[in-house]
């Protein structure tokens, strides 16, 4: 932790060295998601994309550039960042480094809207399915948070773990009932939960978007108060925080962000458990800057994936949210393992 | 001295069910061979709502159960409805006391699907999981455990004439595409050593997928992007919309496809050669009759087409 190094030089070095490496890791976000727009069953070079966006002709390859590959690393960078910001957050909020934005019931609650809407409803264009699986999300977050705050001590970490974890297994079996009346529906299903960017439109990312970014605006705003959130109920007090008001204000942001990132992608469960964790071994247990780092890794971890996916795997229509783990889950062990070996 | 003797010991193991046996021995294309089943069974369940029922009722199979519940094929379901067939459940769950007390003399179901219950079913009935991946192969091997081995040579026999017909007619050069258009995506069933059937059957017929479509693997599938569709590039495009069992749901997606740009590029949509074909055949295959609706629809499409 930065604030308590004894040297404020130091302190004060650090932090310029973690602006620079965010930097740095921006630049290769950026380059990583102008390559994947450039790649596809056809290279097109940067110049096309650029074409494509500033002169748009109505062409094959403007048309495949601007409602196939631009949206789809859209939506990557924004589920991506979404789902690790809040996985950060829900980690600070619950003191649990396994706590992800599943947690809240985000993905059970999306997952049982689509299938709703898909078989009971018969809500046929993937279009519609974005607004249920985030209002689902949404839903059951707000549902579950309503029971872990109901009693005198307010939503404490561990009720909120229950209360998700209840929700999470009512929800889940409710889709399992309904799919089971439905082959079609299920097959549909399968590579929605195993989460996947494919087939995502522009006015899709650009419903969704605000909503995430405006969590993510949120989030970089008080990151001192997630801060101080993570260091529990009695030392928040202690330098005057009111955690039960700071909590309801962390499940908002996570709603906003894991509902916008669900409904964009599905639920992609690696991430929002994976990066607050690679970013907290890198830049060390402050959240004020496992925040940012988490926005800016988030998203090139799945538009990487995303890219790998497609490319390897071209005409399987690969899930992120398998290439997710297959890249993710590696790199992982390698880097907790080194910090293991490195510690004294 | 070892082979022989072993073949002695697999015989003696195999002689009860071969010498106690009342009806017939059916020795391939099954789990479990050899497995005794009656001459002329009057009360067969079947296990899945796919190929099982819809053979066995198209040869006159008297039906007692079926897992209805999960059956794809709302005219398959009526009919079986129809016939009074009790449901059993789901087909990956069948319900066995169900089973049990529908008192059945032949137990039919999937080797795949159903091969973890065999010992279960076959303590109620003799039991035949078939496991064969050629849809005409299963035709005959369940002819042949349900005594009907006439029946399905006879219905092959007048299948395999009309395809043949068909296959003389078709102009060499042209080449086809078939894509199914799934909620989430598009399906491509390729032609190639394990088609899935209506593939198999267009292949029987000579008709000629695009290279995108063609395998010598086993793949049987592949799932293009919107990207990837321009691959097909048939001169006629034959297309099954199956999003979902509710009414208005299949066309309201075709119609979110079909309006894409990117649809409206495809060498046969340009050229207004593209038309919807029936999912009940081409997504829920289940008998010789579907194989026939599939040659329908290429003398329709792809004989007459200009």
């Amino acid at each position: 932790m930065t604030g308590a190094l004894p040297d404020g030089r130091i302190a004060a070095r650090t932090d310029g060295m973690r602006s620079c490496a965010l930097a740095a890791l921006f630049l290769v976000l950026a380059a990583v998601a102008v390559w994947s727009v450039t790649l596809g069953t056809s290279r097109t070079s940067i110049r096309d994309v650029l074409a494509a966006i500033l002169a748009f002709d109505g062409s094959r390859e403007h048309l495949v550039v601007m409602t196939l590959r631009l949206p789809r690393v859209l939506a990557g960078l924004l589920a991506g960042s979404g789902l690790a910001v809040a996985g950060a957050i829900m980690q600070a909020m619950t003191n649990n480094p396994l706590a992800s934005p599943g947690l809240l019931g985000v993905n059970a609650g999306a997952a049982f809207a689509v299938v709703v809407a898909m078989s009971l409803l018969g809500v046929a264009s993937s279009g519609t399915h974005v607004w249920f699986a985030f209002g689902g999300a949404g839903a059951a977050a707000v549902i579950v948070y309503a029971l872990a705050s109901s009693g005198r001590a307010g939503a404490t970490p561990l009720k909120l773990v229950l209360a998700g974890a209840v929700l999470t297994s009512f929800l889940t079996s409710l889709t399992t009932a309904l799919l089971l009346f439905d082959q079609t529906t299920l097959d549909a299903v399968r590579l929605w939960t195993a989460g996947s960017l494919a087939g995502r439109s522009m006015q899709q990312v650009a419903d969704v978007a605000p909503y995430i970014l405006a969590g993510l605006a949120a989030a970089l705003i008080f990151r001192r108060h997630l801060m101080t959130l993570s260091l529990g109920a009695s030392a928040a007090r202690a330098v005057g925080q009111n955690p039960v008001l700071w909590r309801g204000i962390a499940v908002v942001i996570v709603i906003l962000l894991a509902g916008g990132a669900v409904s964009l992608a599905g639920p992609v469960g690696f991430v929002g458990l994976v990066v607050p964790h690679i970013a907290r071994l890198t830049v060390g247990v402050d959240y004020r800057w496992i925040i940012p780092f988490g926005a800016v890794g988030g998203a090139l971890m799945v538009v990487l994936a995303d890219t790998l996916g497609r490319t390897l795997f071209a005409s399987q229509s690969f899930p992120v949210g398998v290439t997710v783990a297959l890249v993710g889950a590696p790199f992982f062990i390698w880097l907790a393992r080194r910090r293991v070996d490195a510690a004294p | 001295m070892r082979l022989p003797s072993l073949i002695v010991i697999l015989f003696l193991c195999a002689w009860p069910a071969l010498a106690d046996c009342g009806g017939r021995t059916i020795f391939g294309h099954i789990l479990q061979a050899p497995v005794c089943v009656p001459g002329n069974p009057q009360r067969v369940v079947v296990l899945d709502p796919f190929y099982n029922l819809g053979m066995a009722l198209e040869i006159g199979v008297p039906v007692v159960g079926a897992p209805l519940l999960t059956a794809p094929d709302a005219g398959l379901r009526a009919r079986a409805q129809a016939a009074s067939i009790v449901d059993i459940g789901d087909t990956r769950q069948p319900d066995l006391e169900r089973i049990v007390a529908l008192k059945p003399d032949l137990i039919l179901g999937d080797g795949q699907l159903h091969g973890q219950f065999y010992d279960k079913l076959a303590r109620i009935a003799p039991t035949a999981l078939i496991d064969v991946a050629d849809w005409k192969d299963y035709f005959l091997t369940l002819g042949d455990v349900t005594g009907r081995s006439d029946k399905t040579a006879e219905a092959l026999r007048i299948f395999r004439k009309r395809a043949s017909a068909i296959k003389s007619r078709m102009p060499a050069d042209i080449e086809v595409s078939v894509i199914r258009v799934a909620t989430h995506g598009f399906h491509v069933y390729l032609d190639g050593p394990a088609a899935y059937a209506p593939y198999a059957v267009l292949h029987e017929a000579g008709v000629k997928r695009t290279a995108y479509e063609t395998t010598g693997d086993d793949t049987v599938l592949k799932r293009p992007t919107w990207e990837e569709i321009a691959e097909l590039n048939g001169r006629t495009l034959l297309y099954v919309v199956a999003a979902g069992n509710r009414p208005g749901q299949d066309d309201e997606l075709e119609a979110e496809t079909i309006a894409n740009p990117l649809w409206k590029m495809l060498p046969a949509v340009e050229a207004g050669g593209a038309y919807r074909v029936d999912k009940a055949a081409w997504f829920g295959f289940n008998s010789v009759a579907s194989a026939h609706r599939i040659l329908d629809d290429v003398e329709r499409y792809i004989l007459t087409a200009p």
